[in-house]
Parts: C-alpha cells; structure tokens; sequence
C-alpha cells in the first residue's frame, strides 16, 4: 500500500511538474531566432481572491536547451550560468491579467511587469527583457548575433491558497 | 557550345542546392549560413558548424569529443580558419540512378554530378564585400555525343557582392534566379516548370533586402552570356516573404523573362513552416505561361508541391514530396509524383541520401502511366 501511495504521489507530483515551463524566444541576427525552453521551474504560485503571489520561482540556467547542443553551451556561457546558476523572480504580484515582479538574472535584479491569462489551473505569463539590463553584452558567434530584446513566455500551475 | 549547354541541362534535373527545409532549424533566411544570401553554393563558417553540429549525427564521435571540438574541425581541411579573408570549400556529389526496376525500360547508372571547388574572399565588417564562386566539371553523359569525349569544366555560379548593412545587400554576377522555393529537388515540377533548376542560372543583378519582419529580392538578367545570344533568356524576377508567428515565411514570387523564340512568364505563392525540433513543412503553389514566336506549343501550366521534412534525431530527416502538374491547363491531363525519402548526415561533411519517386501520368493517351525512378546519392564536401 505505501509503494502504491508513493507511486500515486510522484505521478501527481510530476503531473504538477509538467505544467511548468519557460520559453524564451531568442532573435537572431541577420535572421532567424530560436527557444530556450526548459520545465524545470521551481517555485510555488498560489492564488488568493483572485490574485496570484510567488516569493520566488526559480529557474536552472543549463536547464535551458535551444535543440542544438552547441547553440545551449553559447547560450549558458551568454547567460553567465557558471558564476550566476539561476534566473530568479521573486516577488510576483499579479491580479487582473497584470503583474509584476523583480527578474534577477546574472546577479543584476530588475522590476518587470508581466501580461498573463488563465487556463485551468495555470497561468500563461509573457513579457520582455532586455539583456543589456541585466548586463549581459552583445553576443555573436562566427557573424551571427543575438538581438537584445528576447521574448518570455512561462506557464506555471498554481494551487489555491486555502 | 550549344550542344554543350544542352548537355548541362539535359544532366540537370537530380541534384541538391538549397536546404530550404532548415527552416524547421530557426533559420528562415539563408543569409545565416550561405554567402549568397538566397541559398545554394558555398557554406560561410557559420554555415559549416551549423552542419557540424545540428544537421549532421554525432553517432560516430567518441563522447570525449565535444561540440565545440566539433565546429573546430567544420573548417576546410579540418580546421578552424587561420585568417578573415579566403574561404574554401570541395565538394563531390554521386549517385546511382534506377529507373523503372524490374520493367523493360529498366536502367541503371552511375553519375558523378558534381566535383568543384568554391572560393569567396570577403573583406570589410560582417563580410560588407564578397567574391565568390565555383568551378568543376561538367557531368559526363553516359554515351557522350562527337566533341563530347572530352571533359569539360564550368562554373554555374560567381558573383560579386556589396552589403552595406545588415538589411540590404547588392550582387553582380552568374546567379540563380531569384524564385519560388529553393528546394533540393531539381526534378521538382516547382523548379522545372519556371525554369529555376540548378542549371538555369543567370547574368544579372540582384538586390537583397531584410527587416524583421520581411525578407526579398529583385533581379534583372540578361540571360546565360554563355549562350547565344539569340537563346539568352532576359528579364526579371522578385520574391518577397514575410515572416509569421516569428517561425514561419509566407512569400510570393513573380517571372517574366524571353529570348528570340519565347516568353515565359510565372508567378507561384508558397509557405516554409517550422513545426520544431529541425522539422519544416514546405509548400508552393504556381502558374507558369510559355508562348512562342510562331505560336505552336503555346500553353499554361500548373504546379504543387507539399514537402515534409521531419527529423526524428539528429543526422536524420524522413522526406516526402508530393507534386502535382498540369502541363496545359485546357487539358485534362495531369500528372502525380509521389517521392519519400531518407536524408542522413553521418558525419559533418557527408550526406547520404535515398529517394524513391513514382510518377502517375493521367492522361487517356499516354502509354504508359506509372514511371519509378530510385536515387542513391552520396555528397562529401571539405
């Protein structure tokens, strides 16, 4: 019976696992673009008359991958991942399909205001960032570069607070 | 010199250009990875690592070898350039061609199509000003007519470039034209219809240009000046494409070119979807006119093509064309060519390729209705 109640719970739990990710849509340059995208998020949202609150979701850098293993070593080497391991947002206030919180990635921390929707019991969160603002330099690799702005999008489950 | 053309063209219709499937690789332009920015003739060194380490397998590397090891080696001769100005690139392509096994007309053959050596110098910031091009042999006929025992050598392609910025760019020179989609398949109805194959290239100029959002170019030609004059086709062609839902190309494109016997004239839409993970979805749709001097022949064609490209690892793509063609629209004869296929890069630098094409003739006179043609192909370039 324990065994069956383990194997319930890891099912759950990775169910709650599989409603989180990340995707950041990567503008190149002469052309092109491409997505980071990881479902390793780790944080807790949670919804409370009609607002939603995290202290900290966090994300691992390396998680990151771009569908070419070479493109993700540039990307987390880009990202500063070995000195700053995770992006982190902390603070996330959100109510009416508006929120905001602090972005802290590369050990610069910057407010951002975020668009949401929900969907069952997650929410699908977009904004922009810049990476000039969190100091990261402009990157290129053999003539091709990355565009400062990049797109971010994050679904995340949340639970009710009761 | 023109049983020398002839010869060209009549060995033109199976070879590889243009990878216009990478786009399912978040790569909608070619100006990324090809010094010419539509597509086709030599790789620049973004181009080869790209080759290195997202298209080709890594199945035969020792896990101790790493990615950037990899891209190191994608360099010609094996390593990374040693200055900014001169790039090189081989390349061999052959294969072995079947047609209609296991029937009366059944043949089969050997064809080395293509042996060359490319050079671009470049110079000025991000390569603002480019020479390249190409020279090789010229594919040996199997029974070679009188005055063509001899090998010959060609170049299908050189071109000046300037690129005053990143969105605009202007080139002078023996070039593709500029139409429809670039795909590998040169028997392709999409290419063979408009005249756009491998071996239709042109003396013109062409202007590039890219937003964020838009990607094109305009061209005028004067023909192949190796031709006689009188066959020379001269005119001018356009393609625009406009990016959607940042991963996928919606374009149009426009033809209209004529010599002393004929004019022809060709507008086609098409669509390059990028459904992840290195897989694409490609698509055109086109109307060719062709009208002669002395008005016999004269007629209006239409063409399809659906192509999947889905990649389910690295080094490997499943292929499948799907063509439709009616040479005469006031006709009610058509024809259907199915072609599935297997692409794999073992190793950086070497494509293997095979290809299967039925094509269907419905037509109530035509002897025979089904044709089958099998293409084993194998390309190396250094």
């Amino acid at each position: 019976m324990k065994q069956a109640f383990l194997i319930i719970a890891l099912i759950i739990t990775s169910e709650a696992w599989a409603q989180n990710k990340v995707n950041i849509l990567v503008s190149l340059s002469p052309a092109g673009s491409f997505s980071a995208v990881s479902g390793k998020v780790k944080g807790k949202l949670s919804k409370e008359n009609g607002s939603f609150v995290a202290k900290k979701i966090q994300l691992a850098i390396n998680s990151l991958k771009t569908g070419i293993d070479l493109r993700d070593e540039h990307f987390w080497e880009h990202l500063n991942a070995k000195t700053h391991s995770k992006a982190i947002l902390t603070n996330l206030v959100a109510k009416d399909g508006k929120a905001s919180a602090t972005l802290e990635v590369n050990g610069e921390k910057k407010p951002i205001i975020i668009r949401y929707t929900e969907t069952g019991k997650n929410i699908n969160a977009k904004f922009s960032v810049r990476a000039s603002d969190f100091k990261l330099p402009p990157k290129s690799y053999l003539g091709v570069g990355v565009k400062d702005e990049v797109e971010v999008e994050v679904t995340l489950g949340y639970k009710n607070k009761k | 010199m023109k049983t020398f053309l002839v010869l060209i063209f009549a060995l033109a219709p199976l070879t590889s250009w243009g990878y216009a499937n990478f786009i399912g690789h978040g790569y909608p332009s070619c100006l990324n990875c090809h010094f010419n920015p539509f597509g086709g003739g030599q790789l620049n060194d973004y181009g080869r690592v790209v080759s290195a380490t997202a298209i080709s397998a890594r199945t035969f590397y020792p896990d101790n070898v790493s990615e950037e090891k990899l891209a190191y080696l994608s360099g010609f001769l094996f390593r990374k350039p040693k200055q900014d100005h001169l790039r090189l690139q081989a390349n061999y392509r052959g294969f072995s061609m079947y047609q209609n096994p296991g029937s009366e007309q059944e043949s089969k053959r050997w064809i080395t199509m293509q042996s060359d050596i490319r050079a671009t110098l470049k110079f000025g910031e991000n390569d603002k000003f480019i020479v390249s091009g190409e020279y090789g042999r010229v594919p040996m006929p199997e029974f070679p007519g009188e005055g063509l025992n001899e090998q010959q050598y060609y170049s299908r392609n050189y071109f000046v470039g300037h690129r005053p910025n990143e969105n605009f760019g202007i080139y002078l020179g023996l070039m593709d034209k500029l139409y429809g989609i670039r795909v590998i398949e040169h028997i392709a109805y999409s290419r063979s219809n408009p005249r756009v194959s491998q071996n239709d290239p042109v003396h013109g100029i062409s202007t590039h240009f890219l937003t964020k959002g838009w990607e094109g170019g305009i061209s005028a030609f004067v023909g192949n000046l190796e031709q006689e004059p009188e066959y020379r086709m001269k005119g001018a062609s356009g393609m625009l494409e406009k990016t959607v839902f940042d991963l996928h190309r919606i374009g149009a494109s426009f033809l209209s070119s004529k010599n002393d016997f004929q004019r022809l004239t060709s507008a086609a839409i098409h669509g390059r979807f990028n459904i992840k993970e290195g897989s694409a979805i490609l698509s055109e749709i086109g109307q060719t006119t062709k009208s002669f001097e002395d008005n016999n022949g004269n007629r209006t064609s239409r063409y399809a093509l659906l192509q999947t490209s889905v990649r389910p690892w690295r080094g490997l793509y499943f292929l499948t064309n799907i063509e439709y063609q009616k040479q005469n629209i006031h006709q009610d004869d058509y024809s259907v060519r199915i072609g599935p296929g297997l692409q794999y890069f073992p190793i950086q630098r070497v494509e293997l390729r095979a290809d299967a094409y039925n094509t269907r003739n419905f037509s109530n006179d035509n002897t025979r209705k089904d044709s089958w043609l099998l293409l084993l192909q194998t390309h190396i370039w250094l």
